[in-house]
């Protein structure tokens, strides 16, 4: 097990993502003497992936920006980062990977950090390459912008799907004067992460930006006309556009981890201390899946703090610390200039509570509860409820439901926590 | 060129240097432990939270809005509150003292 661990000993991270990266600097911290080598198959310095779908979308910045760590903090932590380099097999019996460039490398501890990919539904005639376009990566980013930057007057994007990614990405185009059509397959945005109010919201904002935003469409068929996409719905319905961006989902990348004979279920499964059924082999981030003590749920989470948190547990088991990972999860997207910050997790909630504040139209939080308990709180344009709420759901307090849904009353800690 | 100083919570100081960005990337680009940076710098996690040292407060001002309102509730807020990736590195707070406030 660990604790036990010399200057002979080697690491290897499998994906310079936020989760690979965050777990090499805390093996540094938590007092790592081995090697630690990050594999990883792009050739970029590992990038923050949030501000893909908003500011790097929409303004002109260098790549060099977006880098979670210079090249000199490998160096100075003595990181070994192998860009370029895929890992194409990991071989558990004698414990080493093997890259693309034919090598074995001897692993004592490994961290599979690969993330996921942008799931491509099928759809018939979605394989344009050159206008039809996924937003996961980098080179996504940047291959929409290359094109984008070919019209002389505004072109016409039609967006499939109405998640998170989705309407980040009108928001951005929008910003950059693109006309935006968006189509949802169900009957409102943000359906399956988020509780019609919020969907409203979003729905709203988005038609006041001059999104047209048409939900219940079915996209069936792509057909290339020219210069031009046309794209067929179930029911009938056309569109014409220049350009597509597909925002679906995610696929998990687990391909690995399986061959290696692995446990995946919805992702690679890892207990508290993030590790798989192979005690030598941690999974992190996206790709992995965990048992929430907290919400009894098991849950594969994609986000940042996901991928940091799960980077720092694994990072300090390797270590010998006794860290488990029972996070409160937390997310964030900003569209326009709306905020929509989410502590927790809502899912089997049996009431909430929709809370409006005077005189701030834009300022709206939604508290979910079982029974008592809080749940999970989505704040959008409402720091002060997301501050506030994660407080509540880290020590266990009661929310006064009542003051809670009445706006009249002063948002503060005072009202709208129970004192025992 | 600015110089500022980040004393973490065990009491440790670490003399920075740098002329672009917010505090919190210079603090992450030297791994200032206690300032993380998650959302990178978009005033959405509260994991760069530090307080600035009294006398220097003039030097960085107040918070703005969505920052205050980040802070307000947060267990380890002090009047000098501030999250560093709102606060630009140039030559105005050359000499700045803040202390971490998260281990």
């Amino acid at each position: 097990m660990s604790g036990m661990q010399s200057e002979d000993q080697r690491c290897v991270i499998i994906g310079g993502s936020h989760a690979g990266v965050s777990a090499a600097f805390a093996l540094r911290k938590y007092g790592w003497k081995g090697e630690i080598h990050i594999y990883e198959k792009t050739t970029y310095l590992p990038y923050q992936r949030p501000p893909l779908s908003k500011t790097f979308f929409y303004e002109e910045q260098h790549v060099d920006l977006l880098k979670l760590k210079s090249a000199d903090n490998y160096v100075e932590q003595n990181i070994q980062l192998f860009l370029h380099t895929a890992i194409t097999a990991i071989d558990r019996d004698s414990a080493c990977v093997t890259t693309d460039r034919g090598n074995s490398v001897a692993y004592d501890y490994l961290i599979y950090a690969c993330g996921a990919r942008a799931l491509v539904p099928s759809i018939n005639g979605i394989n344009h390459p050159s206008a039809i376009f996924c937003v996961r990566d980098l080179n996504d980013i940047l291959r929409i912008k290359e094109k984008l930057k070919t019209y002389r007057t505004s072109p016409q994007a039609l967006i499939i799907g109405g998640g998170y990614i989705g309407l980040e990405i009108a928001s951005s185009l929008r910003k950059m004067d693109v006309n935006v059509v968006l189509l949802e397959r169900e009957n409102r945005l943000l359906k399956r992460v988020t509780v019609k109010e919020v969907s409203s919201y979003f729905d709203q904002l988005h038609s006041k930006n001059k999104v047209r935003v048409i939900k219940q469409k079915n996209v069936t068929h792509i057909e290339k006309a020219g210069k031009e996409l046309n794209v067929f719905c179930e029911d009938g319905m056309t569109f014409t556009t220049d350009i597509i961006i597909v925002g679906v989902g995610i696929q998990r990348n687990t391909s690995l981890a399986k061959d290696a004979g692995l446990t995946i279920k919805k992702g690679i499964v890892v207990n508290q201390y993030c590790q798989t059924n192979d005690p030598s082999i941690y999974a992190i981030g996206d790709c992995a899946m965990h048992d929430n003590k907290k919400y009894k749920l098991q849950l594969s989470l994609e986000s940042i703090q996901n991928a940091n948190d799960q980077a720092k547990v694994a990072a300090a088991t390797i270590c010998g610390h006794e860290m488990a990972y029972d996070p409160i999860p937390w997310f964030w997207s900003d569209q326009y200039d709306t905020k929509l910050q989410t502590v927790g997790i809502s899912t089997g909630y049996t009431d909430k509570i929709v809370r409006q504040e005077i005189g701030q139209s834009n300022s709206l939080s939604i508290w979910y509860f079982r029974d008592e308990k809080l749940l999970a709180v989505d704040a959008i344009n409402h720091p002060k409820a997301y501050v506030l709420a994660t407080r509540i759901i880290k020590k266990d307090q009661l929310v006064n439901k009542e003051n809670c849904a009445n706006p009249e009353i002063e948002f503060s800690p005072l009202h709208m926590i129970v004192s025992v | 060129m600015a110089k500022i100083t980040f004393i973490t919570t065990d009491g440790n100081e670490h003399v920075l240097e740098g002329s672009s960005g917010s505090l919190m990337e210079l603090a992450t680009d030297n791994n200032i432990h206690g300032i993380d940076g998650d959302c990178g710098g978009v005033c959405s996690c509260a994991t760069c939270h530090v307080h600035v040292q009294a006398d220097h407060w003039d030097k960085v001002g107040p918070p703005n809005q969505i920052e205050a309102d980040m802070l307000e509730f947060d267990d380890k807020v002090t009047e000098y509150s501030r999250l560093a990736c709102q606060i630009d590195l140039s030559q105005e707070i050359d000499g700045l003292v803040i202390h971490v406030a998260n281990d």
